[in-house]
């Protein structure tokens, strides 16, 4: 097996490219971005929006900074705020229990 | 590298003081804080306001853990569980880091790293629990480092492995 990934090396291969975008490679895997782009979208945003999330994605291509946005947009998830509203829900359970769960 | 040792906390990146950058892998201890209502206001806050939650494989067995071993005659057994199905069935899979083949040897190689660097001092490692819990959080750690995704954790053995691998981001709280 490859030492590649030995301790301390500065990127393991098979590591992904951080300037890559996550939320990209998450609709790739959901077959979000399989088909042919044909849905033709024209709209007009504020200037310094486009720019602030064109430097994120790294481009100033429309078509790339839209598609990254909606991306990010469907790979959301709802676990940190349901665990936010479910903040304290075992608080009453009896220490010795919960001591038999905490690795 | 230099000997592997716990820094100051002051010296590491604090949930608070330091801004989250990009998506988050959220460690064992969020979910149990979270759900015992223990952890800072400072991690509700950021929970409420996270769009994308990361977890590891690990994680989602210790969390696992709790339905083979709380006690079945405990009159709360019943409610813990249903909590933590809940919560398991609201973990997105496609955002469960799995560790491949080589990443556990990573993994292993860096938890043996930080036990040796600690054995003897502050901690003993003489049981198997305390070993298997630092594999855990290596394999936490080099899943999210090589996802490039950031780990919210209160453990500080995750700044053990900041020092092994420099591209691991932490958020401690």
């Amino acid at each position: 097996m490859s030492n590649a990934k030995s301790m301390g090396a500065a990127r393991p291969q098979g590591g992904h490219d951080r300037a890559d975008s996550l939320a990209l490679r998450m609709a790739k895997a959901a077959g979000l971005i399989r088909q042919a782009k044909t849905k033709h979208l024209n709209a007009k945003v504020q200037p310094a929006l486009f720019e602030a999330a064109a430097r994120r994605v790294g481009s100033t291509s429309p078509a790339v900074v839209i598609e990254a946005a909606l991306a990010a947009l469907a790979t959301q998830d709802d676990l940190g705020p349901w665990l936010a509203e479910q903040w304290g829900v075992l608080a009453d359970i009896d220490p010795g229990l919960l001591g038999q769960i905490e690795p | 590298m230099d000997r592997l040792a716990y820094r100051d906390r002051a010296a590491l990146p604090m949930l608070g003081t330091t801004r989250p950058r990009g998506p988050l892998l959220l460690d064992t201890n969020v979910f149990l804080n979270a759900l015992t209502g223990r952890g800072p206001r400072v991690l509700q806050t950021l929970l409420a306001n996270l769009p994308q939650s990361f977890v590891s494989a690990p994680t989602v067995a210790e969390l696992s853990w709790t339905r083979g071993r709380l006690d079945p005659d405990h009159p709360q057994t019943a409610k813990v569980l249903g909590v933590i199905d809940e919560t398991l069935s609201r973990i997105d899979p496609a955002k469960v880091l799995t560790p491949s083949a080589e990443q556990w040897q990573v993994a292993g190689e860096r938890a043996g790293a930080a036990v040796r660097a600690l054995a003897g001092g502050t901690r003993s490692f003489k049981i198997a629990a305390e070993r298997h819990e630092m594999l855990n959080d290596a394999l936490t750690a080099v899943v999210a480092s090589d996802a490039a995704v950031g780990v919210v954790t209160q453990d500080a053995d995750f700044d053990l492995f900041m020092q092994i691998d420099p591209g691991l981001n932490v958020l401690f709280y």
